[in-house]
């Protein structure tokens, strides 16, 4: 008996140090915080983009990943009949043939009432989903509101701040019962986005309300996709349960606090609270080799020649899906004043100024769309081209190909857009706009 | 005779499907108008279920509200932080005794959240901060203006205000835009307020996560959709499975309790209007089924006693025909043994001699009068049923008549021991149908022969008024049973007892004697006597006078 005892103690301790070093508790998150002008003009007040990027840790795909608790919302309404619900079910089944038994899934279909095809349940028997899955049949009207609170309900039923907690809105068509404007699907965004839910949208085809989708995605921090045709579905279908299962991070809130003098401006894309020179920013979720970020304009003051100071520090706290546990990360950043205009352009960040010109690109990106949507479209060309010539003119500089690939995608909208495909390049549009403004992965 | 049977026939149809009709349709209405009864009952009933679940969130809220409000720091920045993480809440706000905002601040800087809030909530501000004051709180001095909503909160204090001697709390509503927007307040002792703004975007979706979502594979009886409708009227959230028509009206309505108390639930269905039709149908088959099995029974019974009458009738008819042949060769055999009777007289057969051919020859008459009075009756019968009866009268003495029967019946009597007694008193020459007559009592007496002649008697009686002359024929035998006196005069009849064993006879002898004596103007009844039977013959006679 005692030598077995030993023998137990002895490897216990053996195992302890054979260990591999842990890499669970030494991954964290990564931030950079950088100025686009870390090194700017002394004697005059001028404006600079503050940028916080955060980067999610790579996970091994062998790894034990955090659960799913997924709803996938259908949009079973009459125009969905035929290819595209029967297309838009195979993907669904598709993605969630993905998941392994420790995820929970819920199916809801909605027309005019809500049904609970599949409720809240772990994924034991995939079988018996994907059967009930295939048997939704297509008509009537669209109760989407209604669609995804049913579906957020069923996400509730087993929320936790260590799963990843998700409704999949798959919708072709206009909320036409209970709230249907893009304002109020925001607002339950963000409602349901603070309470730990995320809503990811798909838009199919030409008939859906894309206001209403991307304000519903972007307010709950989900993502966006743009389904033209539903054999595009299955594609979508699996980039977002690949960047639901690989998530990371949660409940991530980057707070700046900008140094005396430093005024904050504006937030680039995303939205935040200013409040004096506090700023805060929350962002839902971080997938692991995903980079997100925060780009702030700021206001910088007057200096003389040589001063460094303390521009801004920033926090950010999130949760650590794979530790389970609350981490936080700071950093600040300083501002430095010369007279030389050369040592301002060589210090220039190059990689912050293309984060920053492509959020402004993006910002006329949407100024033409609100002229398209007024019907000028002569007017609405000349801004993309505007924005085009403006990310050329910064992609030569910054020597950006990502820059340049946007140009490309702004002068084949100015060329494309007429009368005849408004409603299609205005859904390509917001879709792009969105995924850029929010770093989405896919 | 064929409709007589068929009237009640027809009547033991008709009515017992009338009252069974009449009755079921009566219990089947009275049905229909409990189940409406129930029916609205119970659709009420489960509204007022949904409409307590709302309340349920309301009070939830209000719960959770309280509770935070007591935990909660008194100063900006934590009412911040709460606020950011609230999700049900829009905006969290607080205001100093003294009715002065402390959150969101008034003299620091405000988040564009805080500054939306103060601007929405610009308009109606001055009546919330009334209505949340200790004093002001019961008077409705400053009623609102009228595009701002009523406070139902404050107005019905069922469950959703509670005045406490210092603590105060209640509901304040109002039309933001076009959606409502709902206030939670709470005053503390000191005096200070605590607003929660509920995100009402959130409270909709909330009130549909806790209603019920429709189940269509689910084989439940329940055919329904409820609606769930706001101040305006349009569908928030409906469910169930019944598909609604497009401009179909609510089966019930319920107005919600306060304060969503412009809010309506509606519930549609089919309703008893399908069921009443459905109802319609199932009394009809019902009606079917009883018409099928009564009018079926109707018509075997209807058809057994045609077939008993047809079967009777196609015997009279083979007789009828038999008889006419019959007729010629009964003629001929009478009138050779009329001829060989008087040949026998003349050739000297004296009394006391050999009497035995002369018996022979009254076996040979009487039986070939029996037969040619069978045929007759037959060859009688099928003239009434032709309607070719014909009334024939002669002038004639009804004594001389009965004699003249009665001749042809005293062998037989005689040797059957019958004793023949008469009393006659109608000698006088009337005027009469002898062969109409003649063949009447010939009936009476065969009969007496065939079924009273153990009554060792028959009595004949005649009696003459001015017009009428009445002949009685009775005897001592068994009589006839109390309840054949009225049948015996149907065609086909025949006393079915003892009475008639190993008696043979046509069965119409009495009817057509009957119809016979009504041809003649009169009847032929059975008269009630203490012994045996008695037909009595009642004649119009006028008298002989005027007649050449």
């Amino acid at each position: 008996m005692k030598p077995s005892r030993y023998f137990l103690s002895f490897i216990l301790i053996l195992t302890l140090f054979l260990q591999p070093p842990s890499q669970v508790f030494a991954r964290q998150v990564q931030l950079d915080v950088n100025l686009g002008n870390p090194v700017v003009q002394a004697g005059i007040i001028q404006k600079t983009f503050l940028k916080i990027s955060l980067k999610g840790y790579d996970v091994p795909l062998n790894e034990d990943r955090s659960p799913l608790n997924v709803a996938v919302v259908l949009d079973k309404s009459g125009s969905m009949k035929g290819e595209k619900l029967r297309r838009a079910k195979e993907a669904a089944i598709r993605a969630i043939e993905m998941l392994h038994s420790r995820d929970i899934v819920s199916v809801i279909s909605y027309d005019s009432v809500v049904q609970v095809i599949v409720p809240a349940t772990k994924l034991t028997d995939i079988y018996e989903i994907t059967k009930k899955i295939r048997r939704i049949p297509a008509d009537g009207s669209t109760a989407l509101f209604a669609g995804v609170s049913k579906g957020a309900h069923e996400v509730r039923k087993f929320l936790s701040r260590n799963k990843i907690n998700r409704v999949i809105l798959l919708s072709d068509g206009q909320a036409n019962i209970g709230p249907s404007s893009p304002q109020e699907l925001g607002q339950l965004g963000s409602s349901l986005g603070r309470e730990g839910i995320s809503v990811t949208t798909i838009g199919l085809g030409l008939g859906y309300n894309e206001d209403l989708m991307t304000r519903l995605a972007g307010y709950s921090d989900g993502n966006h996709y743009f389904a033209q045709y539903a054999g595009d579905l299955e594609d979508i279908f699996r980039k977002e349960f690949d960047s639901a299962l690989s998530v990371v991070a949660k409940e991530l809130i980057v707070i700046i606090h900008c140094a005396d003098g430093i005024r904050p401006l504006r937030l680039l894309g995303r939205e935040g609270e200013i409040l004096g020179r506090t700023v805060r920013v929350p962002l839902n979720q971080l997938s692991g080799g995903q980079e997100k970020f925060v780009i702030l304009e700021v206001e910088v003051p007057p200096g003389h020649e040589g001063q460094k100071t303390n521009l801004a520090s920033v926090d950010v706290s999130y949760r650590d899906l794979k530790s389970k546990r609350e981490d936080s990360l700071n950093d600040s950043v300083f501002i430095e004043y010369t007279k030389s205009a050369n040592k301002v352009e060589k210090f220039k960040d190059q990689r912050v100024m293309e984060s920053a010109v492509e959020q402004t690109a993006n910002e006329m990106s949407k100024d033409a769309l609100r002229y398209m949507d007024s019907g000028n479209l002569s007017k609405a060309k000349e801004v993309l081209d505007e924005s085009a010539r403006f990310l050329k003119k910064n992609a030569q500089t910054l020597q950006s190909p990502a820059l340049r690939e946007m140009e490309q995608e702004m002068r084949q909208d100015v060329m494309e857009l007429d009368d005849s495909n408004v409603n299609q390049k205005r859904k390509s549009m917001k879709a792009r706009q969105f995924k850029r403004e929010r770093q989405q992965m896919y | 005779m064929k409709r007589k049977a068929l009237i009640p026939l027809i009547m033991l149809v008709i009515f017992p499907i009338l009252a069974f009709g009449l009755l079921s349709w009566k219990i089947m209405n009275k049905d229909r108008k409990t189940m409406a009864l129930l029916f609205h009952d119970l659709t009420q009933s489960q509204l007022a279920i949904v409409d307590r679940l709302i309340g349920q969130i309301f009070s939830e809220k209000e719960e959770q509200f309280l509770k935070s409000s007591r935990e909660l720091k008194w100063n900006p920045t934590a009412l911040r932080e709460f606020n950011r993480k609230a999700w049900s809440l829009r905006q969290v706000f607080a205001l100093e005794a003294d009715g002065q905002r402390m959150f969101p601040p008034s003299d620091a800087e405000r988040t564009r959240k805080e500054e939306a809030f103060l601007q929405r909530t610009q308009a109606v501000w001055d009546q919330f901060v009334s209505r949340t004051r200790p004093n002001e709180e019961t008077s409705m001095a400053n009623p609102p203006p009228e595009e701002e909503s009523i406070f139902p909160g404050t107005k019905k204090p069922s469950g959703f205000m509670k005045v406490l001697p210092e603590e105060s709390r209640g509901w304040f509503s109002w039309m933001s835009g076009t959606r409502i927007s709902h206030i939670f307040w709470r005053r503390d002792n000191s005096g200070r307020v605590l607003g929660f703004e509920l995100d009402s975007v959130r409270f909709l979706s909330d009130l549909i996560a806790l209603l019920p979502a429709t189940d269509f594979e689910m084989d439940t009886p329940e055919n329904y959709r409820i609606r769930l409708l706001d101040a305006h009227g349009s569908p928030i959230y409906q469910w169930g499975k019944y598909e609604m028509e497009k401009l179909q009206d609510p089966l019930e309505r319920l107005p919600l309790s306060p304060p969503l108390g412009n809010w309506n639930l509606e519930y549609y269905g089919p309703g008893l209007k399908e069921s009443s039709g459905y109802m319609l149908i199932q009394w009809i088959t019902l009606m079917t089924m009883a018409c099928l099995f009564i009018g079926g029974l109707g018509y075997f019974l209807y058809r057994e006693q045609n077939r008993e009458m047809k079967s009777a009738e196609q015997r009279v008819n083979f007789v009828n025909q038999v008889s006419h042949e019959l007729k010629t060769p009964l003629t001929n055999i009478r009138l050779y043994a009329e001829l060989l009777e008087s040949k026998l007289e003349q050739s000297g057969f004296e009394e006391g001699q050999d009497n035995k051919p002369r018996h022979y020859l009254n076996v040979i008459t009487s039986e070939s009068q029996r037969l040619s009075r069978l045929i007759s009756n037959v060859l009688m019968f099928s003239k009434s049923r032709k309607d070719q009866l014909r009334f024939q009268p002669r002038t004639d003495s009804v004594d001389g008549i009965i004699f003249k029967s009665l001749e042809a019946f005293k062998p037989i009597m005689e040797s059957k021991g019958v004793r023949i007694e008469t009393h006659l008193s109608a000698e006088n020459p009337v005027e009469v149908d002898p062969e109409i007559v003649e063949q009447i009592l010939n009936n009476l007496f065969s009969n007496l022969e065939k079924y009273g002649a153990s009554g060792k008697l028959m009595k004949i009686e005649s009696l003459q008024n001015v017009n009428q002359t009445r002949v009685r024929v009775s005897d001592h035998g068994p009589g006839i049973p109390a309840k054949d006196r009225q049948s015996i005069f149907e065609p086909f009849y025949r006393v079915g007892s003892s009475l008639n064993e190993g008696v043979t006879g046509t069965g119409i002898g009495l009817s057509i004697s009957r119809q016979l004596a009504h041809l003649h103007g009169g009847d032929l009844v059975l008269i009630e006597t203490e012994k045996g039977a008695c037909f009595e013959l009642r004649l119009h006679t006028p008298i002989e006078e005027k007649a050449p």
